[in-house]
C-alpha cells in the first residue's frame, strides 16, 4: 500500500527469515481456517432452499450437522493460528528489541546524554511492543481478514458476477477511502506517541529524585509541572482520537453502505426470477461475514498507525550510526600500555574548547597524578582515552596506535576505569562486578575481591555474591558501590588504569583498605590517577598539573617536589591539599 | 475498600461526562436491534410472508438510516470516552505521583523508578480497562434483553434453546478467570522486569562502555525478553481461546436452529425473514457472556493493578489512589505558595532519641542513635564505610522507615518527620543528589516564586557562580538529557544552592565535598558562616569539617561510640583518632 505499510513490512520480514516453518503452518492453519468460513453459509444457502423447497428432512438435518462441525473445527484452526502468531510475533520481535538495544548502547555518548534511561523504555520496548501487538493482531485480524474478503469476492463473483462485481468495486473503494484517511491520522497518533514518552519520561526522572524532592519540599512544585505535562497528553490524544475515531466511522458506514447495496441488487435479481431466495440469504450472509474483517481491519488501523508511528522511530534509531566510527585493528599487546596525547585539543559541541594543546607521552609502566580544579578538564582526557568522543584536534595513541584505528572492545579491554560517579544496576552482586558476562567465574571474581581485601565484606552479605542490590545500589554506601567499580576493573587485567578520583568517595578507613590493592593494581602496568587531593598523587612517577585545559606543569614527581619554584612544590606547601591554583 | 468500589468512585471524576459515556456506549451494543428487525422486514418482503405491507426499498431506506445512527453513535462513543478515559488516567497517576513526591510519613519507592513507571503505564491502563468494561456489559445486557424479548415472540422454544450454549460461556469463563489472573500477572512481572532493565542499562550505560560489556548486558537481556514471551504467549492465547469460544457458541447457535427449524420452515411457520433475525441476534448474542467473562477477568487484573497502585501510596488512606483531584485542565496550575516560617518552628533545639533503622537485605543501619542539636551549631557525623552516616541522615528525614526512635524539634516530638523536617524548617543535600531535566535556575529555585529573584544568590553561596557565568545561557541552561551535563562537583553544588534557596533552618549536608576538591569545600564553608546564621547538620570525613564542628559524632557499625569536640574526641577515641589520620592523608601532605 503506501510506505510505512512497505517499511513496517520491511523491517517484519527481517526479523521472520529464520521462523519460516513457523509462518508456513501459521499461513496453512490460516487459510485453512478461512475456507472452512467460507463454507457455512453455502450451507445455510442450500438448507434455506430446500426447506422452502420441501425436501427431504434427513437432507436437511445433514445441512444441519455439518454446519455445526465446520463452526468448530474453524475455531480450532484459528485458535491454532492465534498461537502461532503470538510464538512468531514475539520471536521476531524480541529479537529486534535485543537488536535496538545493543545498537543503542553502542551509541556515542552525546545520544546517551540526550536520551533519559525512562524514555529509552519508551523506545526500546514500547515502540517494539507495539509493533509484536500489531504483528500477532495483523495475522490474525488483517491478513485473516484479508484473505477472508478475497474468499468472499471470488464466491460471490462465481455465483452471481453482477453482485460480485458491485461489491469488488465497493471494497476496492472503500479501501482507497480509508488509506487516504489514514495518512491524516498519523501524525496525530505520533504526536500522542510523543507526549505519552514524554509524561512518563518526566514521571521516572522524578521518581528518581524523589528523596532531593521531598527533603527540599519541592513536592508542590513537581505536581504543578506535572498538570503540565498530564495535559499536553490529554490534549494530543484527543485530537489523535477524534481522526482515529472518525476513521473507524468511516469505515463502519462504508461497510454498512456495501451490505445494503448486496441485499438491494439481491433482492432486484429474486424479484426477477434469477436467483433463489437462498442465494439472497447467501449474499447478505457473505457481506454479513465481511463485517468482521472490515470493522476489525478498521479497528487495527487505530494499532496499524501506532505501529506504522513506531516502526518509523525504530528504522530512525537503527538508522543512527555512531558518529565515531570503529577501527579495526587489534593491535595492542597484553601488558603495561603506552598513552601518547600528540597535541590534542577538545571542546564538546561548539563551545569553549576544555583541553587545548595537551601533549604528553606516558612510558608503559609509569604512573601519572594529575592535578587540577574541578571542571579544569581532568575527566575529559579519561572520556577522550576511552574514546567516548574523539579530539577537535590532535591524536591520542595507545601502544603508538591512533585510539580511531582500534577495535572500541580491544580499546576498553586494555582500559580499566573507575569514575566518580558508580554505576550499578539491579542485580546480584555478581551481577554488578561482571556486568552479567557469564565467562567471569566466581573462581575469577574471588581472586579478584581477596585481592582487593573486599573477601570479608562480600562474605558478609546475607547471600554473598547473590546478595540482591537495588538500582542505584540502594543498600549500599556511596563507598561500597565505590569498592565494587575497583572490583570491576580488578577481574579485567588491562594494561592502562585510570583512577578518576576515584577515592573522592571513599572513607579515609575504607580507602586505607584498599591502598596496597591499588598499589598491586597499578604495578605492572600503567596509571593515570586524576585527584583533588595530594595524597592520592605520592604513588606517581610523574605530575601533571592542568589549568584551564592546558598543561601548566609536568615532570617527574620527586623533581618537582625538589624544586621550590614548581607549582607542584607550592602545592605541597599550601598543604590541607589547596589543590587549585 | 473493593475494587468495585474503588472503580466507581474513579469513573465518577465527571459524573457528566461517564453517564454521557455510558448513554452512548450502550447504544453502540444495543442499536443492531433494529438493524436485525429491519434486515429480516427485507426478507419477509420478499418472499411475502411480510407482517407489514411496506415497500422492499422503503425498509431499505430505513436500514440506511438505522446503521447511519449507529455509526454516528459509534464517534461520540469512541470521542467522548477516550477522552474521559485519559482524564481518569491523569487522575490516578496524578494521585500516585503526589502521595510519593509529597504524602506524609515514610515511604520508599518498591522498585526502581523504571519498574515503578510501568505502574503508572500499565497498571493505571488496566485499571481503567474494567471500567471500560462496564460500559460494554452495559450495552450487550441492554441488546441482550431487547433481542431475546423479540425472539420470544417468535418461537420462545428456539429461544430458549440457543440460549443454552451461550449460558455456558458464563459458566466456562468462570472457571478460567484464576488462570486469567495467573498468567496476566507472570506477563505484568516479566514486562516489569524487561522495562527496569532497560531503565538499569541505559542509567548505568557508561558503566557498560567503559567496561565493554555491550554483548552480555544485550544476552542478559535476551534471557529476560525470553521468560516474557513465554508468559506473553500463554496470556494471549488464553485469552483469545475464551474469546473463540463464544463467538463459536454463537456460530453452534444457529446450527442449532437450523436442526430445530427443520419441520417448521419447510412448513413455512418458521420464514426466512425470521430465520435471519434469529442468525443476525446470534452475531451479537455471545457479546453479553464473552463481556461478562471479560468483565471477570479484568476484576481480577484490575484487582491486581489496584494492589500495585495502592503499594506506591503506603499509609495512603483507603481510596486515595482515586480521589477526585484537580487536574487543572482549563486553566495552567496555579505555582506552588512559597512555604513560611510559624514562630514556633524556629528552630532552638533538635533532638533524636534512640534512632534505630534497618535497610532491608543489608545489614546496614542505625541502633539506638541519640543526638542533639543546637541552635547555630555545626555537628559534624563521622565514622567508616557502613558505619550507617547516610542511614542516620535518612531515618531522621524519615526518607527510611526506622523501627524505634524519636525526633523533637524544641522538644516537641515529631511525628511525621518526613512532613516536618522539609523546608523551611529543614533541607538536605544528598550524597549523590539528582537533579531534573529543566533549567539550572528552576532546579534552585523548585518553583518558589519569591526565590526565583534570589536564585544568584543561593548560587554564589553554593560557589557556582563561576561555573554559571561559563554556561552559554547562565541560569537559563538547560540540564539533564535535553541540556548540558553537570559533573558530580556542579551537581552537588547546585544541590547545595537549591537547599540554600529554602532558607531552611536546618541545613543537611551529606558527605558535600566527596566530589569537591579541598578549597572549593573550604570556600563553600567560609560564605556559609560569613553570610547567615546557619544550623548544620554534616556527614563528612573532611579535617576542614572535623575543624569546624562544634561537635563532632562518632558512628561505629551504627551506633554512637562516641561524641564531643575535636580536641577531647582525639584524646578520647581510638576510632576518631584513626579517622583524623586518615583524613589527614587524604586531605594533603601536612593536613
Amino acid at each position: 500500500m503506501d510506505t510505512s505499510l512497505r517499511r513496517s513490512a520491511a523491517t517484519l520480514a527481517t526479523y521472520l527469515a529464520g521462523l519460516r516453518v513457523r509462518v508456513a503452518v501459521l499461513g496453512t492453519l490460516l487459510i485453512g481456517g478461512t475456507l472452512l468460513q467460507l463454507t457455512g453459509p453455502q450451507l445455510l444457502r442450500l438448507f434455506i432452499d430446500d426447506a422452502v423447497g420441501g425436501a427431504p428432512a434427513q437432507r436437511l438435518y445433514v445441512f444441519a450437522g455439518l454446519f455445526i462441525a465446520a463452526t468448530v473445527v474453524t475455531q480450532i484452526a484459528l485458535v491454532g493460528a492465534a498461537y502461532l502468531s503470538e510464538q512468531v510475533g514475539w520471536t521476531a520481535t524480541n529479537r529486534l528489541r535485543a537488536d535496538l538495544l545493543a545498537h543503542c548502547l553502542r551509541l556515542d555518548l552525546p545520544f546517551h546524554n540526550a536520551h533519559s534511561p525512562g524514555g529509552m523504555i519508551e523506545r526500546v520496548d514500547g515502540d517494539v511492543t507495539a509493533l509484536s501487538d500489531f504483528f500477532s493482531q495483523f495475522v490474525l485480524r488483517i491478513l485473516g481478514g484479508l484473505l477472508l474478503l478475497t474468499g468472499v469476492l471470488a464466491l460471490l463473483m462465481y455465483e452471481e458476477w453482477r453482485v460480485g462485481l458491485a461489491l469488488t468495486a465497493f471494497v476496492v473503494f472503500a479501501m482507497v477511502v480509508i488509506s487516504r484517511a489514514r495518512a491524516y491520522a498519523v501524525p496525530a497518533v505520533n504526536a500522542e506517541r510523543d507526549a505519552s514518552a514524554e509524561l512518563y519520561g518526566f514521571i521516572e526522572e522524578r521518581l528518581g529524585a524523589v528523596d532531593d524532592i521531598r527533603a527540599n519540599g519541592a513536592g508542590a512544585y513537581v505536581m504543578q509541572r506535572s498538570f503540565g505535562v498530564a495535559g499536553h497528553l490529554i490534549r494530543t490524544a484527543r485530537r489523535a482520537q477524534i481522526l482515529s475515531g472518525g476513521l473507524w466511522s468511516l469505515a463502519t458506514g462504508l461497510f454498512t453502505f456495501s451490505y445494503v447495496l448486496v441485499l438491494a441488487l439481491g433482492a432486484l435479481l429474486y424479484q426477477r426470477g434469477e436467483v433463489t431466495i437462498g442465494a439472497v440469504y447467501l449474499f447478505f450472509q457473505y457481506t454479513q461475514i465481511l463485517r468482521r474483517p472490515l470493522e476489525q481491519i478498521a479497528d487495527q488501523l487505530k494499532e496499524f498507525q501506532r505501529a506504522a508511528a513506531a516502526v518509523g522511530r525504530v528504522n530512525e534509531l537503527l538508522a543512527l550510526e555512531p558518529i565515531l566510527h570503529e577501527g579495526t585493528r587489534d593491535g595492542a599487546v597484553d601488558g603495561a600500555a603506552a598513552v601518547e596525547f600528540d597535541h590534542v585539543s577538545f571542546a564538546y559541541d561548539a563551545r569553549e574548547p576544555v583541553l587545548r594543546d595537551i601533549d604528553f607521552t606516558l612510558a608503559p609502566g609509569s604512573v601519572v597524578g594529575v592535578l587540577g580544579r574541578t571542571g579544569g578538564g581532568k575527566t575529559t582526557l579519561t572520556r577522550l582515552l576511552l574514546r567516548l568522543y574523539d579530539p577537535t584536534e590532535g591524536v591520542v595513541r595507545l601502544d603508538g596506535v591512533d585510539l580511531r584505528a582500534l577495535r572500541a572492545a580491544e580499546l576498553r579491554r586494555r582500559i580499566g576505569v573507575v569514575t566518580q560517579d558508580v554505576q550499578l544496576v539491579a542485580g546480584s552482586v555478581r551481577d554488578n562486578l561482571t556486568l552479567f558476562d557469564p565467562a567471569i567465574t566466581d573462581a575469577r571474581i574471588g581472586d579478584a575481591i581477596d585481592g582487593l581485601g573486599l573477601g570479608d565484606w562480600v562474605r558478609s552479605l546475607p547471600d554473598g555474591l547473590d546478595t540482591m542490590l537495588a538500582a542505584g545500589g540502594a543498600g549500599l554506601s556511596a563507598g561500597e558501590g565505590q569498592l565494587l567499580a575497583f572490583a570491576r576493573i580488578f577481574l579485567r587485567d588491562p594494561g592502562l588504569v585510570i583512577l578518576d578520583e576515584a577515592s573522592s568517595r571513599l572513607d579515609p578507613a575504607t580507602e586505607h583498605l584498599i591502598e596496597r590493592a591499588v598499589d598491586r593494581l597499578l604495578t605492572g602496568r600503567t596509571g593515570i590517577v586524576i585527584a583533588h587531593r595530594l595524597h592520592t598523587v605520592e604513588r606517581a612517577d610523574v605530575v601533571m598539573v592542568i589549568e584551564h585545559g592546558r598543561i601548566a606543569e609536568c615532570g617527574e614527581r620527586t623533581a618537582l617536589a625538589g624544586d621550590a619554584s614548581s607549582r607542584y612544590a607550592g602545592l605541597l606547601r599550601a598543604g590541607a591539599g589547596a589543590v587549585a591554583v | 475498600m473493593s475494587v468495585w468500589r474503588l472503580a466507581w468512585r474513579l469513573a465518577c471524576y465527571r459524573p457528566w461526562l461517564f453517564a454521557l459515556s455510558a448513554v452512548l456506549w450502550i447504544g453502540v451494543h444495543a442499536l443492531p436491534v433494529t438493524a436485525g428487525l429491519v434486515v429480516a422486514l427485507a426478507f419477509d418482503a420478499l418472499t411475502g410472508s411480510a407482517p407489514l405491507g411496506l415497500n422492499l426499498w422503503a425498509i431499505l431506506a430505513l436500514l440506511v438510516a438505522a446503521e447511519a445512527i449507529r455509526v454516528a453513535v459509534f464517534f461520540g462513543a469512541v470521542v467522548i470516552w477516550l477522552y474521559y478515559w485519559q482524564v481518569i488516567a491523569a487522575v490516578l497517576r496524578t494521585n500516585m505521583l503526589d502521595w510519593i513526591v509529597r504524602g506524609p510519613g515514610v515511604h520508599p519507592l518498591p522498585g526502581s523508578p523504571g519498574e515503578v513507571v510501568s505502574r503508572f503505564r500499565d497498571d493505571t491502563e488496566s485499571f481503567i480497562q474494567f471500567i471500560d468494561t462496564w460500559l460494554d456489559v452495559a450495552g450487550t445486557a441492554v441488546f441482550t434483553a431487547i433481542a431475546i424479548a423479540i425472539m420470544s415472540t417468535i418461537s420462545p422454544l428456539i429461544t430458549l434453546v440457543v440460549l443454552l450454549p451461550l449460558a455456558a460461556t458464563v459458566a466456562v469463563t468462570r472457571m478460567m478467570t484464576s488462570r486469567i489472573r495467573r498468567y496476566r500477572r507472570a506477563y505484568r512481572e516479566s514486562t516489569a522486569a524487561v522495562t527496569s532493565f532497560i531503565g538499569d542499562a541505559f542509567g548505568a550505560v557508561l558503566a557498560v562502555k567503559v567496561h565493554a560489556a555491550e554483548t552480555p548486558v544485550t544476552r542478559r537481556f535476551v534471557e529476560l525478553g525470553e521468560v516474557r514471551r513465554t508468559a506473553a504467549v500463554r496470556d494471549r492465547v488464553f485469552s483469545e481461546l475464551l474469546l473463540s469460544y463464544s463467538t463459536n457458541a454463537g456460530n453452534i447457535g444457529i446450527g442449532i436452529i437450523l436442526l430445530l427449524s427443520v419441520s417448521s420452515m419447510r412448513s413455512g411457520e418458521f420464514t426466512v425473514g425470521e430465520f435471519a433475525l434469529f442468525a443476525s441476534y446470534l452475531t451479537w448474542l455471545p457479546g453479553l457472556p464473552r463481556w461478562l467473562g471479560w468483565l471477570m477477568a479484568r476484576h481480577r487484573q484490575s484487582g491486581v493493578s489496584a494492589d500495585r497502585m495502592s503499594a506506591l501510596m503506603e499509609g495512603a488512606p483507603a481510596g486515595a489512589i482515586v480521589a477526585h483531584v484537580d487536574l487543572h485542565l482549563d486553566a495552567p496550575a496555579p505555582p506552588p505558595a512559597a512555604p513560611s516560617l510559624a514562630t514556633d518552628d524556629r528552630l532552638e533545639r533538635l533532638t533524636v532519641f534512640g534512632l534505630t533503622a534497618r535497610y532491608p537485605r543489608s545489614r546496614h543501619g542505625i541502633d539506638g542513635v541519640d543526638l542533639a542539636i543546637e541552635r547555630g551549631s555545626f555537628t559534624v557525623i563521622t565514622g567508616r564505610v557502613g558505619a550507617g552516616k547516610t542511614t542516620l541522615l535518612r531515618a531522621l528525614l524519615g526518607l527510611t522507615p526506622t523501627a524505634g526512635g524519636q525526633v523533637a524539634w524544641n522538644g516537641h516530638v515529631v511525628d511525621d518527620p518526613a512532613s516536618f523536617l522539609v523546608p523551611p524548617r529543614c533541607a538536605y543535600t544528598p550524597q549523590a543528589p539528582r537533579l531534573v531535566s529543566e533549567t539550572l535556575g528552576q532546579n534552585v529555585a523548585v518553583g518558589d516564586p519569591v526565590e526565583a529573584m534570589h536564585v544568584g544568590q543561593s548560587v554564589r553561596l553554593a560557589v557556582l557562580e563561576d561555573d554559571v557565568a561559563e554556561m552559554d545561557r547562565g541560569l537559563e541552561t538547560m540540564l539533564g538529557p535535553r541540556g548540558v551535563r553537570l559533573s558530580g562537583g556542579q551537581i552537588q553544588r547546585a544541590a547545595a544552592a537549591r537547599m540554600y534557596a529554602r532558607r531552611p533552618e536546618l541545613l543537611v549536608f551529606d558527605d558535600i565535598s566527596s566530589a569537591l576538591d579541598v578549597e572549593t569545600e573550604r570556600t563553600l564553608w567560609e560564605r556559609l558562616f560569613a553570610e547567615r546564621e546557619a544550623t548544620c547538620l554534616v556527614v563528612s570525613n573532611r579535617r576542614a569539617a572535623y575543624r569546624r564542628a562544634d561537635r563532632i559524632v562518632v558512628l561505629q557499625s551504627g551506633r554512637v561510640i562516641a561524641s564531643g569536640t575535636l580536641e577531647q574526641l582525639l584524646r578520647d577515641c581510638e576510632e576518631m583518632r584513626v579517622l583524623w589520620e586518615q583524613a589527614g592523608e587524604s586531605d594533603g601532605a601536612n593536613g
